[in-house]
């Protein structure tokens, strides 16, 4: 014991890296590079952020500008409206979506047939592996005033409107239609931790009397616990990042002041204005607080269940 | 030990990556460097040796310079960044395969490799990589930075002192029409581009065709016993009427659509033009000459208050602000009135609906006049024209100059626009017809298509296509007659011309219009549903707009306006 101990770690990486040499060729080596090339070697393209970058010249040749765009973005009117928006289009997103998957899996671990389990994966799974325009183009003609949700809405008494126009409609839209091309997919995830529940466990409570429900909340969901922390912390970590693709296929002049988030006021001033050293300071901005809330979320539940990224 | 392991991977990862880039950066700045110096000193090479020839044989050069085929006894290649044309791009891979090309290709002996992988982000990219082919054909002046900045970074090269030597059939359309060579160029004269025009080659006139303006079931009025609409007033008369009667005979009265409305400032712009405004800087129509914001002026509060009268009242689709176009309603003949462009593909949907319905009638509306007796022209044919212009990274300067000259001398018009004589088009009686041959296929194309092998009178190349061109295409409709009076009827224009601001001007102005329109567009539709209220909160709206600094991003443009004005 004492003499493996004394292997400093470079002689146990080297004898490592000889035992395993082609594991590391074809399997480490490839992926190291691919993070160094497509994740590493982008970042040096972030200095822009403090630069007056035009695309005409070289990075190096741009003229330094400090914090300059930082600042502009902080007094921009559209700071407090978009990080307002993005916060809170994460946090439903966050409360209503992030519970969906695991309640899913859950309901369905308790299905005994397995043919009829197997169909309702499949068909759960199916709207995440239709695209996001798709999606977006149903929603749309969905929300139109002639449209099915319209339809339901008037069936039950209301009255029809153009529901994208509405600002009061728009993020439950876009909430609920995240949840239904999500939550059979994110289940996966889950089925698998459920799997690997030890089953005695479920007969032990079976003898001492605890009912189907009681199960579920006191053998399934402790199994599945240190999964969903993790995933609970990834997502919090991605807080800050709505996607772009989905908001700016549904928003329009009139939903802006609840839908414009920072990531499409990003796609805007750079790919629509061109101002590239802005756009990148803001998505830089949003970056550091994805980080902050990562690590804050990660020392918390460190703390409090013992689960951690690192 | 793990936490120096990770500190150690960090920085070697840093360094690698650091080092990657670094070397990489500077072999292509010194291979980037090189070419351009070599160009530069090709160009100055170019044109001292020629400025000595040009001040003996200036008259010369001024009226001919004529090129000699083929312009070079080597086969040269050249490459070409151009946007394929929807309706070529439909039958072949690049535009290699127009019989006019491959007629230039023999008599000038230069091949051209055709990129036609063009949108925004491919431009970017291009510009961004230093790596530009020969000629680019492109919205230069929507380019970051804008023209002046894609001098200036020598992207492309200033071609005031080589286009009257190499390319002197274009410098002399430019010399007869003063007008539209002062629109082409910037402000201290830098010629850059070669642009599209529809040409009288007998009288060297630039013609124009107005192909956007208002449009109105013509049946649905006879149906209802009503005069075309005049005024907007009139117009808001004839979509009640519209509204309230079961115009297309379903039997149902309130499927209809008075007015139909898709997203954008198209259809909007128009209806301001009545009230003397537009969505945009424009020149003030009660003082010519000073530069206005559209949005907070007292007649869009008006244009606003008439948009809102007719939501109100559904004469217009409710979904206006979020429906992609107005075409949707149009081809299910559900539209009493728009305004669109009359594209060939707008064309061939009324004729589907015409085979329906024998009745059915879309036609031109002049320009309506407004409460006030505005009736501007917003129609903005010539702002921003697309242009090829040189990049420094080509090689053969003069054989680019005079490959692209080709296309506006006569012969090169004639033949850029109709094809081969003989094979696509013939004299009859002094006049060059298209043949019907060419016009009908067996492979299911349409006309546009068909003919699209041979000519490129349909396309936005810039050559000086000839203007017959359009007096025998069906697919061109709205460029004859009755079309083109009722839309050449706009009192004013109030359109910006095409002005060219400065490097600083333009990011100042992008950057303050970027935060600017965006407010302002949620805030007009905010309007016109109703949501903000025209009588409380106007003023209100008007300030912000203010407080978000317009009067600098006016300022950028009159200043850009006053230069255009002394060119």
């Amino acid at each position: 014991m004492a003499q493996v101990a004394k292997k400093t770690f470079w002689q146990r990486l080297k004898l490592d890296l000889y035992r395993y040499r082609y594991l590391y060729l074809f399997f480490a080596l490839p992926l190291l590079l691919y993070y160094i090339v497509f994740k590493y070697v982008p970042l040096y393209g972030l200095q822009i952020a403090f630069k007056d970058y035009r695309i005409t010249r070289t990075i190096w040749e741009c003229p330094w500008v400090g914090f300059e765009h930082f600042q502009d973005f902080f007094s921009s009117i559209y700071f407090f409206r978009t990080l307002k928006n993005t916060l809170i289009i994460s946090c439903l997103n966050l409360v209503f979506g992030f519970p969906a998957p695991i309640i899913f899996a859950l309901l369905l671990n308790e299905v005994q047939n397995s043919k009829f389990k197997k169909i309702v994966q499949t068909v759960t799974y199916l709207p995440h592996f239709v695209s996001t325009v798709v999606i977006c183009g149903l929603i749309v003609s969905f929300s139109a005033k002639d449209g099915l949700f319209n339809d339901i809405i008037e069936l039950f008494g209301g009255t029809r409107s153009d529901l994208l126009m509405s600002k009061e409609a728009f993020r439950p839209i876009y909430i609920a239609s995240g949840i239904w091309s999500g939550f059979g997919w994110g289940s996966i995830i889950y089925l698998s931790a459920l799997s690997s529940v030890d089953q005695e466990q479920y007969e032990a409570a079976y003898i001492d009397g605890a009912k189907r429900f009681q199960r579920m909340i006191y053998i399934t969901l402790p199994g599945i616990l240190p999964t969903i922390v993790i995933k609970l912390i990834m997502e919090v970590g991605s807080l800050m990042s709505v996607g772009h693709e989905k908001i700016l296929l549904l928003y329009s002049p009139l939903t802006y002041e609840v839908a414009d988030v920072i990531s499409t006021y990003v796609y805007r001033k750079g790919l629509v204005d061109n101002d590239y050293s802005y756009s990148t300071a803001v998505g830089l901005f949003n970056s550091v607080i994805n980080i902050i809330l990562l690590v804050f979320t990660n020392t918390v539940s460190r703390r409090l269940t013992d689960t951690s990224l690192w | 030990m793990k936490k120096r392991l990770i500190a150690l991977l960090m920085c070697a990862l840093m360094l690698i990556g650091s080092m990657a880039c670094s070397s990489g950066e500077t072999s292509q700045n010194d291979s980037s460097a090189a070419e351009t110096s070599q160009a530069q000193e090709q160009s100055t090479a170019d044109s001292a040796g020629d400025t000595s020839q040009a001040e003996d044989s200036q008259a010369e050069a001024e009226v001919g310079g004529e090129a000699t085929y083929p312009l070079s006894d080597e086969p040269v290649q050249l490459s070409y960044y151009i946007r394929i044309n929807g309706a070529m791009s439909a039958t072949m891979e690049t535009y290699a395969d127009v019989e006019f090309f491959k007629y230039l290709e023999e008599l000038t002996n230069v091949q051209i490799q055709w990129d036609h992988n063009t949108s925004d982000e491919t431009f970017s990219m291009m510009i961004a990589s230093g790596e530009y082919p020969d000629m680019i054909n492109w919205n230069l002046g929507n380019a970051a930075g804008g023209v002046p900045a894609l001098l200036e970074d020598e992207v492309i090269l200033d071609l005031t002192e080589l286009m009257p030597q190499y390319a002197p059939a274009y410098y002399e359309w430019m010399q007869a029409n003063p007008e539209e060579n002062r629109a082409f160029m910037l402000d201290d004269g830098t010629l850059y581009q070669f642009v599209n025009f529809n040409a009288n080659v007998e009288t060297k006139d630039i013609v124009y065709f107005k192909i956007k303006g208002p449009q109105i079931r013509q049946d649905w009025l006879d149906q209802l016993g009503l005069k075309m609409p005049t005024t907007t007033d009139e117009l808001y008369d004839v979509l009640v009427a519209f509204r309230d009667n079961d115009m297309n005979g379903n039997g149902d009265t309130t499927d209809e659509i008075p007015f139909a409305i898709g997203k954008g400032t198209t259809q909007l712009g128009v209806i301001a033009g009545s009230f003397g405004t537009r969505i945009d800087m424009h020149n003030d129509p009660e003082n010519p000459g000073t530069i206005v914001y559209g949005p907070i002026t007292d007649n869009f509060r008006k244009f606003l208050e008439y948009m809102n009268k007719l939501y109100t009242e559904g004469l217009i689709n409710s979904d206006f602000a979020v429906q992609d176009s107005s075409l949707s309603f149009i081809t299910q003949g559900l539209a009493g009135f728009t305004v669109d462009s009359m594209g060939s593909g707008l064309i061939a949907n009324h004729d589907n609906l015409k085979l329906e319905n024998e009745k059915y009638n879309y036609v031109s509306v002049p320009w309506l006049i407004g409460p006030d007796g505005y009736q501007c022209n917003v129609d903005d044919n010539n702002a921003n024209p697309r242009g090829t212009a040189v990049t420094t990274a080509c090689e053969n300067v003069e054989i680019a100059l005079r490959w692209l000259d080709y296309a506006y001398t006569d012969e090169g018009s004639l033949l850029s626009t109709f094809g081969i004589e003989g094979e696509s088009f013939e004299w009859v009686d002094g006049y060059p017809t298209i043949m019907d041959e060419v016009k009908t296929n067996d492979s299911g194309w349409s006309e546009e298509q068909s003919i699209s092998r041979w000519m490129l009178g349909s396309i936005n190349y810039p050559n000086a296509r000839d203007y017959r061109f359009y007096e025998q295409m069906n697919l061109n409709e709205p460029y004859k007659g009755e079309i083109q009076d009722n839309w050449n009827l706009a009192t004013e224009d109030i359109t910006m011309p095409p002005v060219v601001m400065t490097t600083e001007e333009n990011s100042t102005y992008s950057n303050l219009m970027a935060d600017i329109s965006t407010y302002v567009e949620a805030a007009y539709n905010e309007f016109i549903i109703g949501e903000r209220s025209l009588e409380t909160d106007w003023d209100a709206y008007v300030q912000s707009v203010i407080d978000m600094g317009i009067e600098e991003a006016i300022a950028c443009k009159q200043a850009a306006y006053d230069r255009y004005q002394q060119r």
